[in-house]
């Protein structure tokens, strides 16, 4: 397979003639060095350093997720633009805006809702609360309800 | 390491180390700096043996460091030596008062020599095949060039060699 020059056996009988290391001798040292070398780190290394093997479905559903929620959390700081703080009425009834008012402010959050032209409006009241009846109960069509607001001087007078 | 790797990398120790020791050691001329390269070979090639497919694979990479770690040493011991100190302190001593072994050590030192004088690329080729018992193809696999490639500096090694040690009276 090698190309030989002229004289080629004399050069390699000559390259022959270095003295060679004792294999066998040296192969025992390097690998009692290797193993020390190797436990040593094994125990200095620092646990952050380490490699973890993560199954691929996992990892895809972490992303996923973090995604996710990256998305949802991201929509809720964007800048609205008139385009979007626009509200058409036909699509009032598909808004949903949670709004958290204090009860002193009710009557003021009542008097702004008469002043809007948007269809339906569904208050959710805390799971919590309890109310009084005042009153006798009584049917009213839609469009002549007018939610007016409490005096509060005529709380607790009935 | 799990088990599976550390039987590969015991595969690849048996298998390799002994063509490392002694191309590193014809590189360096020396035993405990030969163990040493060897020795941090070895463990790079730990710290990342899942990613060799096969013995081979694993055996040509740790030639090619072993091979750059030797030439590395090689080159800052000749800066930080001057020539006569390299002739004087280079391998295995020398004199044991009877003067065929003379003879023998100084033919040596002279081979070594005219070795050490090749370039890189002709050097690395000539120990690989000489003293490695590497084939052509395992060669250039290790030094990722052509096996025509190889051919040729393997040829033009041994030629060069075999002028300087004809010009020394050494053949």
């Amino acid at each position: 397979m090698r190309s030989e020059p002229t004289n080629g056996d004399a050069l390699s009988a000559l390259l022959k003639t270095l003295p060679m290391p004792n294999v066998q001798a040296a192969r025992g040292r390097v690998a009692s060095r290797i193993d020390s070398t190797l436990s040593r780190r094994n125990h200095s290394y620092a646990w952050w350093k380490r490699a973890v093997a993560v199954p691929l479905p996992a990892v895809a559903a972490v992303v996923l997720v973090v995604g996710s929620l990256a998305v949802v959390t991201m929509s809720g700081f964007l800048p609205s633009t008139d385009a979007s703080a626009h509200v058409e009425p036909d699509a009032a009834d598909a808004l949903d805006i949670k709004v958290h008012v204090d009860a002193s402010h009710t009557a003021d959050l009542l008097d702004w809702l008469n002043e809007q032209d948007v269809g339906n409006v569904t208050i959710q009241l805390p799971d919590s609360a309890t109310f009084d009846v005042l009153g006798e109960p009584v049917l009213v069509r839609p469009e002549e309800l007018l939610i007016e607001p409490i005096d509060p001087g005529e709380e607790g007078s009935e | 390491m799990a088990s599976y790797d550390r039987t590969f990398f015991d595969n690849v120790y048996n298998h390799a180390f002994p063509v490392l020791l002694r191309v590193v050691h014809r590189i360096v001329a020396s035993r405990e700096v030969a163990e040493e390269i060897c020795h941090d070979a070895f463990v790079k090639l730990y710290e990342r043996i899942d990613r060799f497919p096969d013995v081979d694979q694993a055996t040509w990479w740790l030639l090619r460091v072993g091979k750059n770690l030797a030439f590395n040493y090689s080159k800052r011991q000749q800066r930080e030596r001057s020539a006569y100190e390299r002739s004087s302190s280079r391998g295995e001593t020398v004199s044991d008062g009877a003067d065929e072994t003379v003879m023998r050590n100084e033919v040596a030192a002279s081979v070594q020599t005219a070795i050490d004088e090749l370039p890189k690329n002709l050097r690395e080729v000539l120990v690989l095949s000489e003293y490695g018992d590497l084939s052509y193809r395992e060669i250039a696999e290790i030094l990722t060039i052509s096996v025509g490639n190889v051919k040729v500096r393997a040829h033009r090694a041994r030629a060069r060699l075999q002028k300087v040690l004809e010009e020394r009276g050494a053949i």
